[in-house]
């Protein structure tokens, strides 16, 4: 040990201890506000709220209220611009054809045995993400791309070839995206749908009784509350999300024998 | 009946990893996992089994429940401690190379098992496998011989020999 590693040590230390007393002191000022803001204490207050359940979205994950209950619109188009965007990349790509047999080769056996035995437990730990969204934190989006990891896993163990032999061709993963947001689309009409049909009043994206609207969706489900609206929500959007970045995955990992005919179709486009 | 046991395996196996991943038995929960277990045998089935399972495999569950307890309590405490022995000595008294060591068993499962017992002690890494002629790789911290048959011997035997009763 010389002498410059101890003034390094040594400063390194002073560093760290001069950095705690900054902030003990207050010389960032304060770290977390001590005050909640109204807006805040009024979600804080309410996600949950058996009481009070004309402002409640009977929710345990505030968070998950928010985005699907009480800024549900905002979070639909987010979703529908992530649909968007997949459409974009399928339509850059278009006149790609989907090929087994180009290469088989992929990773070592010991690898494609583990991922074997790994793949329903990766697809049963994002289902499990998806249906606790509304309890802990998590949700269909999170879930969703926990799922689509499996067909990142396949498709680099095994090859390309061998998902879609499996026949997770990128139309069908496109049915399902579709089928995923139709599910998002019909939760949000649900109970407005049930109104019209019966004369009652409700609104879209409506979620447990409102104002004027006294329709709810079924707020507990045998012993857990299920958040109305939130548990549909979490597993259409795990689908749609799912199927929407393992098919972006496949378009964007094509190999170069199924674009050829797209390419050659751009050039005779120019 | 054969198909119905082998379904009920990969259900089993992803509805107690259900379980244990989400943390918590309220009925909420097992209703829609026991539902998304379902759904997930359904889909994976064919890509885990490829023979179709009978009765008498029980047998094979507890060789793998014993192995298990063996392994976790001896084969991986002991080369722990060589390991420990190596790491804390002032003089580190190391040969590292790569030997070359056959295998036997005969299905993708018990050569994983066998590769992953290997790479899990501390110690020796299966770097590459040939399945074609039946051979690890493996890198060993502490070779002792680079005789194939002697270097299994020193590494494999003990998993090999229960490898071939779970999965043969």
């Amino acid at each position: 040990m010389n002498f410059r590693e101890v003034v390094i040590a040594v400063s390194i230390a002073l560093m760290v201890l001069l950095l705690a007393y900054v902030i003990e002191a207050g010389g960032l000022g304060p770290i977390a506000p001590q005050r909640l803001r109204e807006l805040a204490a009024s979600y804080l207050l309410n996600t949950y709220n058996p009481w009070n359940i004309i402002q409640s979205a009977q929710s345990l994950e505030a968070v998950t209220a928010i985005v699907w209950d009480y800024r549900g619109i905002d979070t639909f188009f987010e979703t529908s611009v992530l649909f968007i965007s997949i459409v974009g990349v399928s339509l850059l790509f278009r006149g790609y054809r989907e090929k087994a047999g180009i290469s088989n080769r992929g990773l070592s056996e010991i690898v494609k045995t583990s991922t074997k035995i790994l793949s329903p437990l990766i697809l049963i730990s994002g289902l499990s993400i998806a249906i606790h969204g509304h309890l802990t934190p998590g949700g269909g989006f999170q879930g969703g791309s926990f799922i689509a990891v499996l067909l990142v896993l396949l498709s680099v163990v095994f090859s390309l070839d061998f998902v879609v032999e499996r026949g997770l061709s990128t139309s069908r993963l496109l049915v399902l995206r579709s089928l995923g947001l139709l599910g998002v689309l019909a939760t949000s009409v649900a109970l407005l749908v049930v109104g019209l049909l019966t004369g009652v009043n409700a609104y879209i994206f409506q979620n447990m009784v409102r104002e004027g609207a006294s329709l709810s969706m079924p707020p507990w489900f045998l012993d857990r509350p299920t958040g109305g609206t939130l548990l549909f929500f979490n597993v259409f959007e795990a689908l749609a999300v799912a199927a929407g970045l393992s098919l972006a995955f496949i378009v964007l990992s094509l190999r170069r024998e199924e674009v050829e005919e797209a390419l050659e179709k751009g050039e005779w486009y120019e | 009946m054969s198909r119905a046991l082998s379904y009920l395996a990969v259900f089993s196996m992803t509805y107690s990893f259900y379980i244990v991943f989400s943390g918590t038995t309220s009925l909420f929960s097992l209703v829609l996992g026991s539902l998304g277990s379902i759904l997930v045998t359904v889909l994976v089935k064919s890509l885990l089994i490829s023979r179709e399972l009978s009765l008498s495999d029980i047998r094979r569950l507890t060789y793998l429940v014993l192995y298990y307890i063996y392994y976790m309590a001896v084969a991986e405490v002991r080369a722990h401690i060589d390991i420990a022995k190596i790491v804390l000595s002032r003089k580190i008294n190391i040969s590292p190379a790569i030997v070359k060591i056959p295998y036997y068993v005969e299905t993708n499962y018990g050569m994983t098992l066998v590769a992953g017992s290997i790479t899990n002690t501390p110690g020796t890494i299966v770097i590459q496998v040939d399945t074609g002629r039946k051979y690890f790789y493996v890198h060993w911290l502490v070779a002792k011989t680079f005789e194939p048959a002697r270097a299994r011997e020193d590494i494999s035997t003990s998993f090999e020999k229960y490898s071939q009763k779970i999965f043969g």
